[in-house]
């Protein structure tokens, strides 16, 4: 028997109803991309002297569940996560970060070994502690998002009952090119942009571990901080933004409009907007000003960034 | 009930492909409790609201 590849493997989430409690006969929504989920144990590693100071004895402390996700984006596949992300919740196709306990559940499936049996490791209590937006000239839109859970089960090969797994309908990427709309800095012309990286940076984001159990109580809500990297060409209105940087200045907000067709559009919205830095960068061909905008929270909309979906 | 997309559900305890159009029990529905699941199966002669004139 050849050993599993892993481009055999099913990964699927399901929003929870319940925090950390996979629903029953779930509705599972396969990925593109893998979401490495890792239960990690904490052994209690037993040293004694009748053992001549070496090892002896083993307990597990706990197990933490920890993950990635990156894949390019693809309009509508990651709300779910999106949503764990802000801490908010969908609302006539409209996400505001909150502080919310949003979470989906993991099962990821592996047949043990070419045509064996399908093994199911399975993950709950999920949420996004941290993520990005990653917008590069000649490149697709890629996202990443830093993952925890609450909990994890035994690796099984019992399906659950009822559970049924859809493929996701949307399967083309976004690019950076045509399927990014005009990004907006309030008030300001911009030059051409190069790259904007959007990053759904949090402090505070802490897993609370408990006694009585493996699993954990819960994970701090934390504090939004986001960070925005614009890198753009020198032209004709570099200036403008270079001296803001340098002062006080009026608050802006920043659009993102994100994807080309009918009905599959994002748009971002940060209200609440000022620049942290405007620098300039020689070390390349092309003279650039690196920007880094720091958003904040807006009280006229109640939220640090608006995101919006289903766009015509 | 019909499919209206390809899934995959879980019947008697087996992984069991469904394809667009597949006739599904009452039994496997009521198992995989597709009435709570409108977007991949609904109920023979109703009309799909996804492509029926309006």
């Amino acid at each position: 028997m050849s050993s599993a590849a892993s481009s055999q493997l099913r990964s699927a989430i399901v929003a929870e109803a319940t925090i950390s409690t996979i629903p029953a006969t779930p509705g599972f929504t396969t990925l593109h991309a893998p979401l490495r989920m890792v239960g990690a144990t904490q052994t209690i590693e037993g040293r004694s002297l009748i053992a001549k100071g070496g090892r002896l004895g083993r307990g597990v402390n706990g197990i933490d569940v920890t993950g990635a996700l990156e894949d390019t984006l693809k309009y509508g596949v990651y709300d779910t996560v999106l949503e764990t992300l802000l801490q908010g919740a969908w609302a006539s196709d409209v996400l505001k970060d909150g502080k919310l306990e949003k979470t989906f559940a993991n099962e990821n499936t592996l047949p043990a070994g070419v045509g064996g049996t399908a093994t199911m490791m399975r993950f709950r209590g999920i949420e996004a502690l941290s993520g990005s937006l990653n917008l590069a000239s000649r490149t697709a839109a890629n996202i990443s998002f830093a993952l925890a859970g609450r909990a994890s089960d035994a690796a099984t090969t019992t399906a659950i009952t009822g559970a049924t797994y859809t493929d996701p309908t949307v399967i083309d990427p976004l690019s950076s090119g045509a399927d990014v709309g005009t990004i907006v800095f309030n008030g300001y012309t911009l030059d051409c942009m190069q790259s904007l990286e959007i990053n759904f940076d949090f402090e505070n984001r802490d897993l609370q571990p408990k006694i009585s159990s493996n699993d954990l109580c819960g994970i701090t809500r934390g504090d939004f901080l986001p960070v925005l990297t614009a890198n753009m060409y020198i032209e004709a209105n570099f200036l403008a933004i270079y001296n803001a940087a340098r002062a006080r200045h009026t608050a802006f907000s920043v659009t993102v409009p994100l994807g080309s067709v009918t009905g599959e559009k994002y748009t971002l919205v940060f209200p609440l907007c000022h620049f942290a830095t405007a620098s300039l960068d020689m070390t390349g061909s092309a003279a650039m000003q690196n920007v880094i905008i720091h958003p904040q929270y807006d009280t006229d909309s109640g939220a640090v960034v608006t995101v919006t979906r289903a766009i015509a | 009930m019909i499919a209206l997309r390809a899934f995959i559900g879980v019947v008697g305890g087996v992984e069991k492909s469904f394809a667009r159009g597949d006739a599904i029990t009452e039994s496997e529905a009521d198992e995989m409790n597709l009435s709570s699941k409108p977007d991949i199966a609904k109920k023979e002669g109703t009309r799909d609201t996804k492509t029926s004139k309006t």
